[in-house]
């Protein structure tokens, strides 16, 4: 199955959609500043941002509207779920990772391998060492503090 | 005074163990560069990490050789498989592969090597004299000018936004609300931490790094893990190495497009690869009757290759000077200094001297350490290229993972480049560049604090931004820039479809 969308016209919508987001959480997130600020607060570059989010936004919705200036593109779904399930195999990751690095990317590693087909057994043990030596890399070399 | 800092330059840089992180450097770079689909700046960011325990020469060496190697390891894929490994190396493919085709692979590579070597070489010559004069001048700016330096930095969304400059500005404008999350330096207050204590000190640069180039790219290559398989260099036949006249009747054009690359590289949102296809045009131009370009011309490989290699040492020249990355693998390495405690800009030289000379020393040691593991280990390269690629994406995946946690023992670390790992593989389907994304974050900061700093200065008024000559100029010089780089991007995609047309012709 395929997704047809028109790139521009998606992209703006995206756009607007994430200023309006980004003006209503400022007020929420960011205090209000009384410090003597010549117009300039904490909340300035955001409110900017979110503002150039909806110009940029309202501007691709015309070029791809008015101006027939997008691109249509195509999501191949079965292709994107599989991106999308490794993307949950991510979040089930930074789940794991609070049992320890060494299980948790070990299985992140592992299931990488099968996510991208590969039949080979030697790639798999490869993939456990490299865990284990970059565990210890980090941990006895570079000092660093691994849980 | 001049000679005491660069002598203890130079007794900071001559240690054996800056000898091995330089060829590791080189070694890992090339290796990245010559696999289609890896890079330079996907090398830094993985193996950056692994110097938080370095000392800052060591590391910054090793980074920065990664960057030279990775625009050499470019050419390997271009000349025997006709795909770039990189983007600067798109130019080197149209005389590189049908030389290879020719039955003369080990001449091409031989060739690139060389051109690379004098190109990298005169790029860190110039970069090693002109960066301390730039910040002679530049030492004197205040906050306005600060401020509309950064604004001419953000100009380089222009050039790196692909097809559409409004969604380089979404992007960047992503960046610079990143860099807003915790707390704000000026007022002391809090800004998009979600009551989340962890965020107090913001968002690290390094994790959302790790997230947009390397996890997003691993996302895109599970659904793509075809074997990339580089061609073995055929056997070698007699007279396919490169020869003194090689050398002797290319070298005038290696010398030329070298200062070519050198020039464009040091103007911020340049690069190598538009480098190339000037220093590629400027040689076709000027050839002889009897040289056919397209069809396996020597110079047809010295040009680019010397140019794209004298950009990058040069690309160097605006981070270091004025604190302003010119391209992605600047930004990248602008994080590398910054997290070694090197402040990059007007200053750096001023407070770190012996320690800049050191790295830029190295630069061009490094050069030296790239031709020889060329010359010696390109028949290794070759093989390394043939790597599984599903083996290959697992193991980046795992060691970025290390990374980001490396970066702060921190899971919150980990959490954000997995996080921003699936934004951009997003944002990619909607083709919003990532590269604004590290601009924003880096110079966004730098816009708004000076910004404030200047109105306190004026009392409020804006004027003071077209009152003093400098910070004018630079204002100005932004939109220069951003006509000057959409219209050269805009010839660069020509030629380079044009290139490509002709590659898929083939």
């Amino acid at each position: 199955m395929e997704i047809k969308y028109r790139s521009n016209l998606t992209a703006g919508f995206v756009s607007i959609g994430l200023g309006i987001i980004c003006s209503i959480l400022v007020p929420m997130q960011i205090g209000v500043d009384y410090a003597l600020t010549y117009g300039i607060t904490s909340r300035t570059v955001p409110y900017a941002v979110a503002a150039l989010w909806v110009a940029c936004g309202i501007i691709l919705i015309v070029q791809s509207l008015w101006l027939k200036k997008d691109e249509v593109k195509v999501l191949r779904v079965k292709q994107e779920l599989k991106a999308v399930a490794y993307m949950l195999v991510l979040l089930v990751y930074s789940l794991l990772f609070k049992t320890g690095f060494l299980l948790s990317t070990m299985f992140l590693g592992v299931v990488t391998l099968a996510f991208t087909k590969s039949k080979n057994k030697l790639y798999y043990v490869i993939i456990l060492i490299l865990v284990g030596a970059l565990y210890l890399l980090f941990k006895e070399v570079l000092q660093v503090q691994m849980n | 005074m001049m000679i005491d800092v660069i002598i203890s330059a130079l007794e900071q840089l001559v240690t054996v163990q800056n000898l091995i992180v330089l060829n590791i450097g080189i070694f890992i770079g090339i290796i990245f560069g010559s696999i289609p689909g890896l890079n330079g700046n996907l090398a830094i960011t993985v193996l950056l990490p692994f110097t938080f325990k370095m000392n800052t020469v060591p590391a910054l060496l090793m980074l920065v050789s990664i960057f030279f190697g990775a625009n050499f390891g470019g050419s390997i894929s271009s000349i025997l498989i006709n795909t770039p490994g990189t983007n600067a190396a798109a130019a080197t493919l149209l005389d590189g592969y049908p030389m290879c085709k020719n039955g003369q692979p080990r001449r091409a590579l031989d060739m690139a090597l060389v051109a690379s070597t004098v190109g990298g070489l005169i790029s860190a010559l110039c970069l090693l004299f002109f960066s301390p004069q730039i910040s002679k001048v530049a030492i004197r700016f205040g906050s306005p000018e600060y401020f509309a330096l950064a604004l001419f930095g953000l100009s380089v969304i222009a050039s790196v936004s692909g097809k559409s400059i409004l969604k380089g500005l979404i992007s960047g404008g992503l960046g610079i609300l990143l860099a807003t999350v915790g707390m704000d330096s000026v007022s002391g207050l809090t800004r998009f931490t979600f009551g989340n204590l962890r965020l107090y000190n913001g968002v690290k640069m390094l994790s959302v790094l790790l997230g947009v180039y390397a996890i997003a790219q691993m996302i895109g290559r599970i659904n793509h893990t075809e074997e990339v398989i580089a061609a073995d260099m055929k056997e070698t036949e007699a007279g396919d190495r490169i020869s003194k006249e090689d050398v002797k009747k290319t070298l005038p054009t290696m010398l030329k497009s070298s200062f070519i690359g050198a020039f464009i590289g040091a103007i911020p949102g340049t690069g190598g690869a538009i480098a190339s296809f000037i220093a590629y045009n400027e040689a076709k131009r000027c050839a002889k009757s009897d040289e056919k370009f397209g069809e396996g011309e020597i110079k047809g490989i010295a040009a680019p290759e010397s140019a794209n290699n004298g950009a990058t040492a040069a690309t160097l020249i605006p981070l270091l000077t004025l604190g302003i990355p010119g391209d992605v693998v600047a930004a990248t390495l602008l994080g590398a200094f910054t997290m070694h405690g090197l402040v990059v800009g007007p200053k750096l030289f001023a407070n770190s001297g012996p320690l800049v000379y050191a790295v830029l020393i190295g630069c061009v040691v490094s050069q030296f350490v790239m031709f020889f593991q060329g010359k010696y280990l390109l028949k290794l390269f070759v093989k390394i290229t043939h790597i599984p690629q599903d083996l290959l994406t697992s193991a980046l995946v795992v060691t970025c993972c290390a990374g980001a946690f490396a970066i702060g023992n921190s899971e919150m670390d980990v959490y954000v480049m997995l996080l921003f790992g699936g934004i951009a593989y997003l944002m990619q389907k909607l083709d919003f560049p990532p590269v604004p994304i590290v601009l924003g974050m880096v110079l966004g900061p730098i816009a708004e604090s000076n910004l404030r700093n200047s109105l306190v200065m004026s009392a409020g008024s804006w004027t003071i931004f077209v009152t003093r000559p400098i910070c004018f100029a630079f204002i100005v010089l932004t939109f220069v820039l951003v006509i000057i780089l959409k219209k050269g991007e805009a010839r660069q995609r020509k030629a380079t479809n044009r290139f490509m047309g002709k590659k898929s012709e083939e």
